[in-house]
């Protein structure tokens, strides 16, 4: 039987176009009437999106590309497990990573592209991305990873490229990685 | 620290863009909660220093710029005040959540107020339960208000009891968890 993940919102009442984790439990969406309503309220997201980089660390904005600025509402979780449809808050992340069979990823030699950074703050998730591209010391990868670039949706602006650390304070720092490869796979270095 | 002095703080751009990378309401609450900013500007409204008047004003007065400023992006400090308002004068958040509710481009304030209106509902719906519970029952027994899964649950007052022992009381309980109302 589908079983429902946590709660966050506020109203209880059903979501008319339900999302499912791959075990079948249901992903909270907030009520469609409240999407609904930030969807047509919505600013302009370009523009917010600008102001937010203008803000950020001169050292770091060179590092950071807007690869999109979408004015549907969606979130960084959002992105990632729903296909960029909905607006899902963080707060079950790590339910969410698990009911869909992810590993995480322990051991920083076999991390690859399209894995998932998880950033928190307080133990608490926070934002989340998907890793893009990696930066070995050398070309055999004997001297491990530099560096990681990872592509993540900021709040409701747009997608950004960015190194792994360079996200806004408010994101939260780099906690974990996490992989849908199979546990075999995530565990035995390539 | 008067109000001109935190208004410099919670509507420097710096403090207020960092709101739009937020990534759901949860993060929102935590993150005001703890930050430097707001704490000083409730310290002071517990001193007397700010009243909650001085932050009402501020977020109507800032409403109307959201659609004109194009430097500033002031859905940041208008969540911050209404979060800070929340705290000192819920009645009062709860008017300025309805003036927020009427305008664009302010996401996080909106999510806000929305929370704001729930949270003053619930506690208009705990203090009439409680006053119907003094006249009634002699101030002996509260109302419980449940708040499960994010439901509002309540039942009727116990009034077929004429005098309301522990163990009607208990009675009443055990009913109250088996049949809910539940107010959304």
């Amino acid at each position: 039987m589908a079983g429902t993940l946590l709660d966050f919102t506020t109203d209880s009442s059903e979501h008319p176009y339900p999302i499912f984790t791959r075990k079948r439990s249901k992903i909270i969406q907030p009520p469609l009437q409240h999407v609904e309503e930030d969807q047509e309220n919505l600013g302009d997201v370009r523009a917010e999106t600008h102001k937010l980089l203008k803000m950020i660390n001169p050292a770091k904005k060179n590092n950071l590309v807007i690869r999109s600025v979408s004015q549907h509402l969606y979130s960084c979780v959002g992105m990632i497990f729903c296909n960029r449809r909905t607006w899902i808050d963080p707060d079950n992340l790590f339910d969410l990573l698990t009911e869909d069979g992810y590993t995480r990823v322990n051991n920083l030699q076999v991390l690859s592209v399209g894995d998932v950074a998880v950033y928190c703050s307080f133990g608490l998730p926070r934002h989340v991305g998907v890793v893009t591209y990696i930066y070995y010391g050398s070309e055999t990868k004997r001297k491990g990873i530099v560096n990681v670039r990872v592509l993540s949706k900021w709040g409701y602006a747009g997608e950004v490229e960015h190194f792994v650390n360079d996200v806004p304070d408010i994101c939260g720092k780099l906690d974990s990685y996490w992989s849908d490869r199979t546990p075999d796979e995530v565990s035995r270095p390539r | 620290m008067k109000f001109h002095d935190h208004a410099k703080r919670i509507e420097d751009l710096e403090f207020q863009i960092q709101f739009v990378a937020l990534s759901g309401t949860s993060v929102l609450l935590f993150s005001l909660s703890n930050h430097e900013n707001v704490r000083d500007l409730l310290n002071d409204a517990a001193n007397g220093e700010v009243v909650a008047e001085d932050v009402y004003l501020r977020i109507l007065d800032l409403l109307p710029k959201v659609a004109t400023e194009k430097e500033m992006s002031y859905d940041g400090s208008i969540v911050t005040y209404l979060y800070c308002l929340s705290a000192i004068d819920l009645s009062l958040a709860q008017r300025a959540s309805l003036e927020v509710m009427r305008f664009s481009g302010v996401f996080w304030s909106r999510r806000l107020a929305r929370y704001v209106n729930e949270l003053h509902l619930n506690r208009q719906i705990g203090d009439s339960l409680r006053a119907h519970s003094v006249t009634v029952h002699e101030t002996r027994y509260n109302l419980p208000v449940q708040r499960i899964k994010g439901e509002v649950r309540t039942s009727a007052p116990p009034t077929r009891y004429p005098v309301l022992t522990d163990k009607h009381y208990a009675e009443w309980q055990v009913e109250l968890s088996q049949a809910e109302l539940v107010v959304a």
